[in-house]
C-alpha cells in the first residue's frame, strides 16, 4: 500500500533526482513484502529443480542445502523417461487437449453465432440452458456419463476421456458475448451481398472471434491438461493416462526411493504449460482469467 | 483567493518535453484560460499548479509565496476535472463534503467505527453538513444531495462537482476542460454559468480547454499554448485580431482565418493573389509571407481603398443572420477562402446576380495580419490606426 | 428520406422470408449444441438426482428405491460429516487467505515502477502449472525428513513438523497449496480492477486532502474494487469448494478422515465402492451447495453495483 502515497512535491531530493526519503522507504517495504512472497511461490520450483539434478542419495542428507553438488540431471531425467512413459502420457494430453478444444469450437460457435444474432423460438430456452449449464461442476455430470461409458464398454478410451467436454456452455456463453457486440450493419451488409447464414458463420463471425478463440484455447488447454478427477475415473490403464493421471502413476511407482526423478518426472510433465505461458503471458493471463471457475 | 505566478517551469515525461520554460502571471480575480490543441501541456500546467505532478524546474507561486514544497491539499486550491471525478460510491452530500472533512477530522477520526468515539466528530460533521447545504443552495442542488451521482445528468453532476470545488472557498479554481462531457447546448448554458460564478465569488479561475469559443467567451485573458510554450499571451480581442504568431490566428476563430501566400515588394508592400496590400512592412523585398485575412475583411460590397480580389462562388453557408461564402480565387490557391457577410448584403448581390461569374470581392488590408516564413507576425512600418485603435482597446 | 428508411420499408415478404431463413439456421446452428446440452448435461443431472433416491450399486442386478434412504445414511454417516466440516474448514482458510493476500499483492504491485511484471509472472506461475505435478512436490518440500523446510528448522534447533500427517495442522497444509495456486489468479482479476479505477479520483481525493495512504484505500481503492472482490470472493469460494487434486495426491483424506473432502468422498463412494445410489445423494448436496454460491453471486452483483 506504500506508494498510495502522494506523489512528491518539488523539492531539494525531487531536484537532486531522488525520491522522498519516506516514499523510498515505503517502496522498499513494498518490495520486501512482494519478495518474501514471491519466495514462497516460488519455492517448490526451485526445490523441485533443484531436485531434479541432485543424486538421489544426496536428497536424504540435503537437507537444507539447496546447491547440489554434484550434477545428476542426466540420469534423474533419462531414469524418469525410461521408467515411465512420460513422453507418452504428455502424447495423450496433447491428443485429448487438442481434440476437446476441436470439439468446443466446431459446437460451440455456430450455436453462440444464433445466440447472438439468429431469431428463433427457442433461442431464449437454449440460453437459459447455457446459464444453467455455467453453474453445474464436471464433477457433478461424472457418476452417469461414467455408467453410460460403462455401458457401451468406452471406458479407458480417448473418446471416454473426451466426451463429457465436447461441449463447453462457457465457450458458447463466451462467443456469444464477443459476437453480440458485433455490429449487426455488417451482418445484414453480407445478407444483401449473397451470404448465407453458414458464410457469415466461417468468413465474418469466426474470424472476428480470433482473440475471443486464442483466450479460450489457452483456458481449454491448461484446464484440460490439467484435469485429474476425469482421467482417474474414466482412465485405468497408462495407454491413455494424461499427464497428471501420469504423474500418479509415476509417484505411485517411485514412492520413497528415487525422488530426484520424481521431481524431474514433474518437471517435464509442468514443462510445457510454464514455457507456454512465459512465452506468451498475456494470452495466457486473458485465457485463464476470463472466468472465475476453473 | 490570489494571485498566480509560473515561473519558469518546465516538465519532460521519459523523454518527452511537455512543458518548455512555461512563465505566467495570474492577477488576483482574474478569469485566465489556458487553451490549445490537445497534447500541448495546458492541462499538465494545471495539474503542476495542483501540485499532482512536480515540474522538474522553475517554481510556482501563490499569493506571492512558493508553494513547490506543499502537498496538492496544503496549495489550497479546488480542482473540477473533465470526468468530474466524483466519488461513485458517495452520495452528492458525502461528495461535496469531503474537502471539509480531510481538512476537519483526524485521521483517527476518520477510521470506520473507531473514528465515532471521537467527542468533537458529531460537532464537526453538523458543521460540514450545515456548508454542504448552504454551497448546494447556491448551485440549486439541494435537492439531489441523497443521490448517487449515477443517478444525476451530467449537467448536475457538473455542479456537483462545482460543489465540492466551492466548499472549502479554496484561493483558486482550476478546471481542466470542464465542459467538454456535456452537450452541445448544456455546454453553451454552462459557459454562462460559469462567468457568472466567477463574477460572483470573485475568485482566481484557471480554466484549461481545447475549444477557443470557451476560451473567447468566457476569459479575461487567454493564454494560448502550443508544444509545450505559451505562443500569446492577451485578452481575447487581442488574440483574435493582433495575433502574433500565424498558430494564434489560425486556432482562434471560427470559421477558421483565410492563409494566403504573399510577397514583399519592392516598396515593402504586400502583394498576393494578384493584388498590392497598401501597407508597408519591415522586410525584405522577395520575401514569402503567408497572410492572414479575417472571413470579414472580405466584403462583396466596394469600398474606397479597398483592393478587390476576382472570384468565383464555391458554396454558401446560410447561418440566417449572416452567411459563409467560400470563394475560390482566380489567381490564388485552389482551396476556397472564407468570406463572412450579412444576409441583407449576400441576398442584395444574389439579386444582382453578381454572384454568377466573376465576383469582385473587396479586402479590408488594415486588418490583414502578415506573417514570416516560420510563422512570427512582421510589423508594419508606420503605426496604422486600426492597430492602434486595437491595442488601445485591449488595454 | 425515403431512400434511407429502406431497412424499415423493406417490402414484407422479404421480410418475413428473412426472418424465416434466420429462424431455419438459428435452430440449425443451435441444435447440435443443444442435443450435447441435454445428452451432457440434462440428462446426466437428472439420472443422478433419480439415482440418489435408489440403492443402486454399479453392475448390480438387483436393486430398489428407497426414498430418502440416502440421505437419511448421510445424516448418520460420520465420513459425510467429517467431509463436509473439512471442507468448510478449507473454504474458511483458503478464500480469505488468498482473496486478501491477493489483494495486498495486487496493490502492491500495481503501485511499483519497477520490477511490475516479474511480480505478476512470478505470482501467476501456480496457475498455470499442473496441480497434481506441484501436490507432489509441496508434498516432498513440507516432508519432515527430506524437506527443505524441514532442514531449516532443523538449522534453528527446532523439532521437525510432519504437516501432512499431524490431525490438526492437515487442513492447514493442504489450505496453504490452496492459497499458493489462487493468489496469481485472484491477483490478476483485483489487477484489472485496480486499472479501472479512474486516475482522477485520485487526484481529486489528493485535492480534498485525501492523501495519505489509509485515505486513500478507504475513499477511493476499497470502494472502488467492490464489485472485484465480490466476484474474486465468489469464485474463489467455488473453487475452494472443488478441492479434490491435492487430497487425492497427497493425503488420501488422512490421516484417519482428517483431510476428507466432499468431491474426495464423492469419488470414493462414486468410483471407489461403486455406490451409485449414496454417490449421486451426495452429488446432490454437493451441486446444492456450489448452484447456492452461484445464485448468492447473482444476488450480491446486482446489488454491489454502486454505480
Amino acid at each position: 500500500m506504500s506508494a498510495l502515497a502522494t506523489r512528491p512535491s518539488p523539492g531539494l531530493f525531487a531536484r537532486l533526482g531522488l525520491m522522498r526519503p519516506d516514499l523510498a522507504i515505503r517502496a522498499a517495504l513494498a518490495h520486501l513484502v512482494l519478495i518474501v512472497g514471491a519466495l514462497f511461490v516460488l519455492l517448490p520450483f526451485v526445490w523441485m529443480l533443484l531436485t531434479s539434478i541432485r543424486k538421489p542419495e544426496a536428497v536424504f542428507t540435503a537437507g537444507f542445502n539447496p546447491i547440489p553438488d554434484e550434477f545428476h540431471g542426466v540420469e534423474n531425467y533419462s531414469h524418469a523417461l525410461s521408467q515411465s512413459p512420460l513422453l507418452q502420457f504428455m502424447g495423450n494430453g496433447v491428443i485429448v487437449c487438442a481434440a476437446i478444444l476441436a470439439l468446443q469450437l466446431i459446437f460451440a460457435l455456430p450455436a453462440a453465432y444464433a445466440l447472438a444474432k439468429l431469431n428463433f423460438r427457442a433461442r431464449p430456452l437454449v440460453f437459459a440452458l447455457v446459464l444453467l449449464g455455467l453453474t453445474v461442476p464436471q464433477q457433478v455430470t461424472a457418476l452417469p456419463i461414467y455408467m453410460g461409458l460403462a455401458g457401451i464398454g468406452m471406458l479407458d478410451t480417448y473418446f471416454a476421456l473426451m466426451l463429457p467436454f465436447s461441449l463447453s456452455v462457457f465457450a458458447i456463453f463466451l462467443f456469444r458475448q464477443f459476437f453480440k457486440s458485433f455490429p449487426d450493419e455488417i451482418i445484414q451488409a453480407a445478407r444483401l451481398d449473397g451470404f448465407t447464414e453458414f458464410e457469415i458463420l466461417i468468413r465474418i463471425m469466426v474470424p472476428s472471434a480470433r482473440p475471443a478463440i486464442a483466450a479460450f484455447a489457452v483456458f481449454s488447454i491448461t484446464s484440460h491438461w490439467n484435469d485429474l478427477y476425469w482421467p482417474l475415473v474414466v482412465t485405468t490403464s497408462p495407454e491413455h493416462a494424461t499427464p497428471p493421471l501420469g504423474m500418479m502413476i509415476f509417484r505411485d511407482q517411485e514412492t520413497g526411493s528415487n525422488y530426484g526423478a520424481l521431481m524431474a518426472g514433474a518437471t517435464i510433465i509442468t514443462a510445457p504449460l510454464v514455457i507456454a505461458f512465459l512465452i506468451a503471458q498475456r494470452q495466457f493471463v486473458r485465457g485463464i482469467t476470463m472466468t472465475g471457475v476453473k | 483567493m490570489a494571485s498566480l505566478s509560473i515561473d519558469r517551469v518546465t516538465k519532460t515525461f521519459g523523454h518527452q518535453a511537455v512543458l518548455k520554460d512555461v512563465s505566467l502571471d495570474v492577477r488576483d480575480g482574474e478569469f485566465l484560460t489556458l487553451v490549445g490543441a490537445s497534447g500541448c501541456g495546458k492541462s499538465t500546467v494545471l495539474r503542476v499548479i495542483a501540485g499532482l505532478e512536480p515540474q522538474d524546474s522553475g517554481s510556482i507561486l501563490i499569493g506571492g509565496g512558493s508553494v513547490d514544497h506543499l502537498r496538492p491539499k496544503q496549495r489550497n486550491v479546488a480542482m473540477v476535472f473533465q470526468s468530474y471525478a466524483l466519488y461513485p460510491h458517495m452520495t452528492v452530500a458525502d461528495n461535496i463534503a469531503m474537502p471539509l472533512v480531510m481538512q476537519r477530522l483526524r485521521l483517527a477520526e476518520r477510521l470506520p467505527l473507531l473514528g465515532r468515539l471521537s467527542p468533537r466528530r458529531g460537532r464537526v460533521m453538523a458543521g460540514v453538513r450545515g456548508e454542504v447545504e448552504a454551497v448546494a443552495r447556491q448551485l440549486q442542488i439541494d435537492q439531489l444531495l441523497a443521490r448517487k451521482p449515477a443517478q444525476l445528468s451530467g449537467g448536475q453532476r457538473q455542479r456537483v462537482a462545482l460543489g465540492r470545488a466551492m466548499v472549502r472557498h479554496p484561493q483558486m479554481f482550476l478546471m481542466d476542460e470542464p465542459l467538454s462531457n456535456l452537450d452541445a447546448k448544456l455546454r453553451v448554458h454552462m459557459r454562462a454559468e460559469l462567468t457568472e460564478l466567477h463574477r460572483r465569488l470573485g475568485s482566481t479561475f484557471i480554466y484549461v480547454t481545447h475549444d477557443q469559443v470557451e476560451a473567447m467567451t468566457m476569459s479575461d485573458r487567454v493564454a494560448l499554448m502550443d508544444e509545450g510554450r505559451i505562443v500569446q499571451l492577451g485578452t481575447p480581442n487581442d488574440l483574435y485580431h493582433d495575433p502574433l504568431d500565424l498558430r494564434v490566428a489560425r486556432f482562434i476563430g471560427s470559421p477558421g482565418v483565410n492563409v494566403l501566400p504573399g510577397r514583399v515588394s519592392a516598396s515593402g508592400a504586400v502583394e498576393v493573389s494578384g493584388v498590392t496590400l497598401p501597407v508597408e512592412i519591415e522586410a525584405e523585398e522577395g520575401t514569402s509571407v503567408a497572410v492572414g485575412l479575417r472571413p470579414e475583411t472580405l466584403s462583396l460590397d466596394a469600398h474606397a481603398g479597398h483592393p478587390r480580389l476576382a472570384a468565383r462562388l464555391h458554396s454558401v453557408e446560410n447561418l440566417g443572420a449572416e452567411v459563409f461564402l467560400r470563394l475560390i480565387l482566380e489567381a490564388g490557391p485552389s482551396e476556397p477562402v472564407i468570406l463572412r457577410t450579412a444576409l441583407e448584403s449576400y441576398e442584395r448581390s444574389r439579386h444582382h446576380g453578381s454572384l454568377d461569374g466573376v465576383i469582385q470581392v473587396s479586402l479590408d488590408a488594415r486588418r490583414a495580419t502578415i506573417f514570416d516564413a516560420e510563422g512570427r507576425r512582421i510589423a508594419r512600418r508606420p503605426v496604422e490606426a486600426a492597430v492602434v485603435r486595437l491595442s488601445v482597446s485591449a488595454e | 428520406m425515403a431512400v434511407l428508411a429502406a431497412p424499415g420499408a423493406v417490402p414484407i415478404r422479404r421480410l418475413s422470408s428473412q426472418s424465416r431463413v434466420e429462424a431455419f439456421t438459428g435452430q440449425m446452428f443451435a441444435l447440435p449444441a443443444l442435443l450435447l446440452i441435454v445428452g451432457l448435461l440434462l440428462v446426466p443431472i437428472l439420472v443422478v438426482a433419480v439415482l440418489g433416491f435408489s440403492d443402486y450399486q454399479l453392475g448390480a442386478i438387483e436393486w430398489s428405491w428407497i426414498g430418502l434412504g440416502n440421505y437419511e445414511r448421510m445424516l448418520d454417516d460420520p465420513v459425510f460429516w467429517r467431509s463436509i466440516g473439512n471442507t468448510f474448514l478449507y473454504v474458511a482458510v483458503v478464500v480469505p487467505g488468498s482473496v486478501l493476500s491477493a489483494l495486498v499483492v495486487a496493490i502492491l504491485v500495481n503501485d511499483r515502477k519497477h520490477f511490475k511484471s516479474v511480480y505478476q509472472i512470478i505470482y501467476f506461475l501456480p496457475v498455470t502449472t499442473t496441480l497434481i505435478a506441484m501436490s507432489v512436490v509441496w508434498h516432498f518440500v513440507l516432508n519432515p525428513q527430506l524437506g527443505p523446510i524441514a532442514g531449516l528448522l532443523r538449522a534453528l534447533g527446532l523439532p521437525p513438523v510432519d504437516l501432512f500427517g499431524d490431525l490438526d495442522l492437515v487442513l492447514i497444509a493442504l489450505s496453504l497449496i490452496g492459497i499458493w495456486q489462487l493468489v496469481g489468479f485472484n491477483m490478476v482479476l483485483f489487477l484489472a480492477g485496480l486499472t479501472a479505477i479512474p486516475r482522477d479520483l485520485y487526484d481529486a481525493a489528493a485535492i480534498d486532502g485525501a492523501d495519505h495512504p489509509w485515505d486513500r484505500f478507504a475513499r477511493v481503492t476499497w470502494p472502488m474494487l467492490g464489485p472485484t472482490t465480490v466476484f474474486v470472493v465468489v469464485t474463489t469460494t467455488i473453487t475452494a469448494f472443488r478441492v479434490f487434486d491435492t487430497v487425492a495426491v497427497i493425503t488420501r483424506g488422512g490421516p484417519i478422515g482428517r483431510s476428507e473432502v466432499m468431491l474426495y468422498a464423492i469419488y470414493l463412494e462414486g468410483f471407489q465402492y461403486f455406490e451409485i445410489g449414496y454417490a449421486s445423494a451426495l452429488t446432490i448436496v454437493f451441486l446444492v451447495v456450489v448452484v447456492a454460491l452461484a445464485v448468492l453471486q447473482a444476488f450480491f452483483l446486482d446489488r454491489k453495483v454502486h454505480y
